[in-house]
């Protein structure tokens, strides 16, 4: 029971009488004081570390400033020049690409293996298996990735013993593709967990109904499976699409080379800010413009995950 | 209960008192002792190669003068740490890093000190002034637009073809001096069924950095700076640019690069050239340091200067300097000059030139064979910044518009009438939207 439940039982229970009702004022600011001591520090360190900075960045986006020399006022001149600079464009496109694109395969992917493995011997094992590129480091992967797919790599290796003449994967042209592919690679394992722990909840009997009716492996899952788990898939997607706003780690391992940024044609909007601030040899330190991006980049996905939310909410339903 | 709820308090308040406390002493772990103490954050990081020689330096430093080295080796991106501390005040006493990112992150945002005074400074042990050592040769990559020194150079990376010996003996023999030679080189070298050229391509900074020393080549240095500040982009429809884009346009469609070369993972092209599956690599002179650990058995390391475009045409060599700046907000500079004064004294420079492999400014001490080319190649030309300093003066402009199409050229996806309106188009756009 938390500390609110148990203030309103405790006044409901004390309501008939005046005197039970002094005697529990007391107690209740009591326990008001222990809950603001308790819930305060949370409160400050959210204000410090998250509202402050997102507040902070706002405001930065209406200057010019490198961090050093006093800022210089612009006021939505970054915003204009962002819908008009290409490498930023490209950026958005890009991110959206890894959320729709990226996103898509990876719930038909993992709608496919939960729905597959559900019924398997041993699939804690492949569920674990699966699961493992989530847990490793997102730079040894992408180093893995790369030591699989270059030129002289392990998968042309694998196709020349096949009679296949190598393939050019990491080519400037083919570079995003595969980094996409590989972001899909690093984060199925946990939507499919998340997805199979939605499922493992659906109690057997409604597949052994429908499989009675004569439901088509497809059916079961179109009326069985999708209704049943909806809720937990809405909750993934809108996990995924935080991700794919948030992820610079394995793009940017990928695609640089030593200390220089990855080519512009893999930037996604994270990598777009580190490369107006921190990237590459001579950082730019363009703080100003860099926070203008980051913001409208706020303001889009929440538009979508607001989006997302009203498009997939669903009545519950009572298992 | 009120009790408890005191007690609660008090408790939060230690804690708060006490990580208070934690967070005041100086993080770089200072004792805040003075003149005793010197703090150096380094470039380098703890694995590499320099390191025991700058630690037993540092010792004897230390017997000499009684001031202690507090290093840190923060890797390569140590200055964004030191501009980080700028506004705070914890910073190091000195840093290193080379001119591009010096010039670019502390000199123009005035968080270099003016070092004209250590340049005066005698040698520790010589009767020689660091400034006479060092001579005026690398002037233009340390002095800042004031004229002030805002860095030290202490070893040089010149860019050159750099050739195993043993592989590519008619070499040894003479070198291609203009681009007609170079050209025939190649083609000999195709024409055997050999790789003529290694490029990790993935690298746009070494894509970018043989292209730009092209164009160098044929419109002069200090002019590809000039056309890429001009606002109309015209500056790229010359007949000297189209020259030098039309280089790579060729090799490109030639077949000279090593296969694979657009889709390897840096540094797997460089590894072929070092076990001499490739036969030239254009790179700095850190190259046999960074190779020699998978390098061929045989290799000699030797190099030669990027041809001019004819003969008797501009051979200037572009260099990228390491060296040493003192933050203006360093607590104990005259440590820090004390120590330099100390560092570039014979016998440290030696040891760092023979155990290194690495290519110091000071020209009167014996290099190994392996350097003795670009040693040679320094000492008898002139010098500027490599890339004619595009990235310290707008790196933006380097990261987003340059490199990228310098990686479109060598991969052979762009004409050189694509190249050029490429430049010109995104160039012009460039300074609308940053002007």
């Amino acid at each position: 029971m938390s500390v609110l439940e148990s203030e309103r039982v405790g006044t409901d229970a004390d309501a008939p009488g005046r005197t039970a009702r002094t005697e529990a004022r007391p107690r209740q600011r009591s326990q008001r004081n222990w809950f603001v001591l308790f819930v305060l520090p949370a409160v400050v360190l959210y204000a410090l570390v998250l509202i402050g900075p997102t507040v902070f960045s706002i405001g930065v986006s209406l200057f010019q400033w490198n961090g050093l020399t006093p800022p210089e006022w612009r006021g939505l001149r970054n915003y204009e020049i962002l819908f008009r600079d290409p490498v930023f464009l490209r950026s958005l496109v890009n991110t959206l690409v890894i959320l729709l694109v990226g996103g898509a395969v990876i719930f038909i992917v993992g709608f496919f293996f939960a729905a597959f493995i559900r019924t398997m011997r041993g699939r804690n094992f492949i569920r674990s298996a699966l699961f493992f590129p989530f847990i490793a480091s997102p730079i040894a992967l992408s180093i893995v990735w790369g030591v699989l797919f270059q030129y002289r790599g392990i998968v042309n290796t694998l196709l020349g013993e096949l009679g296949i003449e190598p393939l050019e994967w990491l080519s400037s042209e083919n570079i995003f593709k595969m980094a996409v592919t590989g972001t899909i690679w690093v984060s199925a394992g946990l939507y499919l967990t998340i997805l199979l722990a939605g499922i493992d909840q659906i109690p057997p009997m409604y597949y052994e109904v429908a499989e009675l009716e004569g439901a088509s492996a497809f059916q079961r899952f179109r009326y069985v499976t999708l209704p049943l788990s909806w809720d937990v898939a809405s909750v993934a997607a809108i996990l995924w699409t935080i991700e794919a706003l948030k992820l610079f780690d394995f793009l940017f391992a990928f695609g640089g080379a030593t200390t220089t940024m990855p080519p512009v044609e893999i930037w996604n909007s994270s990598l777009f800010v580190y490369g107006q601030t921190f990237g590459d040899q001579v950082p730019a330190y363009r703080f100003g413009y860099a926070s203008a991006s980051a913001v409208l980049m706020l303001l889009l996905f929440g538009v979508i995950v607001v989006l997302l939310r009203r498009i997939l909410r669903r009545e519950p339903i009572e298992l | 209960m009120k009790r408890s709820m005191a007690r609660g308090t008090a408790t939060a308040a230690a804690l708060s008192l006490l990580l208070v406390g934690c967070s005041a002493s100086p993080p770089d772990g200072s004792s805040g002792s003075g003149s005793e103490e010197l703090v150096y954050w380094s470039m380098l990081t703890v694995d590499e190669p320099e390191v025991p020689i700058l630690t037993a330096v540092f010792d004897e430093f230390e017997a000499e003068t009684g001031i202690t080295v507090n290093v840190q080796w923060q890797g390569r991106d140590v200055l964004q740490k030191v501009m980080a501390g700028m506004t705070t005040g914890n910073v190091p006493d000195l840093t290193d890093q080379d001119n591009n990112r010096l010039q670019g992150l502390l000199a123009n945002n005035g968080a270099a000190r003016d070092l004209s005074g250590l340049y005066e400074r005698t040698v520790q042990g010589e009767d020689v002034t660091i400034g006479e050592l060092v001579g005026d040769k690398y002037d233009p990559l340390t002095k800042g637009e004031d004229g002030a020194y805002f860095m030290l150079p202490f070893t040089l990376q010149p860019y050159v073809w750099w050739y195993n010996g043993a592989n590519v003996p008619s070499l040894t023999d003479g070198a291609p001096s203009d681009w007609a030679g170079m050209d025939a080189l190649l083609g000999e070298l195709k024409a055997e069924g050999r790789a003529p050229l290694a490029l990790d391509a993935d690298h746009t900074d070494y894509d970018r950095a043989m292209v730009a020393t092209a164009i160098v080549r044929a419109v002069g240095p200090g002019k590809l700076l000039e056309a890429v500040e001009d606002p109309t982009g015209d500056a790229w429809d010359t007949p000297e640019m189209r020259e030098a884009v039309e280089l790579f346009v060729d090799w490109a469609e030639q077949g000279f690069y090593a296969e694979g070369y657009d889709s390897s993972k840096w540094p797997a092209i460089q590894t072929e050239w070092a076990q001499n599956k490739a036969d030239l690599l254009f790179l700095g002179g850190w190259t046999p340091n960074e190779t020699r650990g998978y390098a061929a058995d045989d290799m000699a390391y030797r190099a030669f200067n990027f041809p001019a475009v004819e003969e008797g045409g501009d051979t200037a060599v572009p260099v990228a300097l390491n060296g040493f700046a003192i933050p203006t907000k360093a607590k104990n500079p005259e440590a820090a000059e004390q120590f330099l004064a100390f560092l570039y004294a014979k016998d440290p420079m030696s040891r760092l030139t023979t155990e290194t492999l690495s290519l110091t400014v000071r020209s009167d001490i014996e290099v190994p064979a392996d350097l003795q080319d670009i040693r040679d190649i320094v000492d008898q030309n002139a010098i500027y910044g490599v890339n004619d300093q595009v990235p310290a003066v707008v790196p933006n402009f380097d990261t987003t518009v340059f490199q990228p199409a310098t990686q479109a050229l060598v991969t052979g996806r762009l004409t050189t009438d694509e190249f050029i309106e490429r430049m010109k188009t995104e160039q012009k756009q460039y300074w609308e939207l940053n002007g």
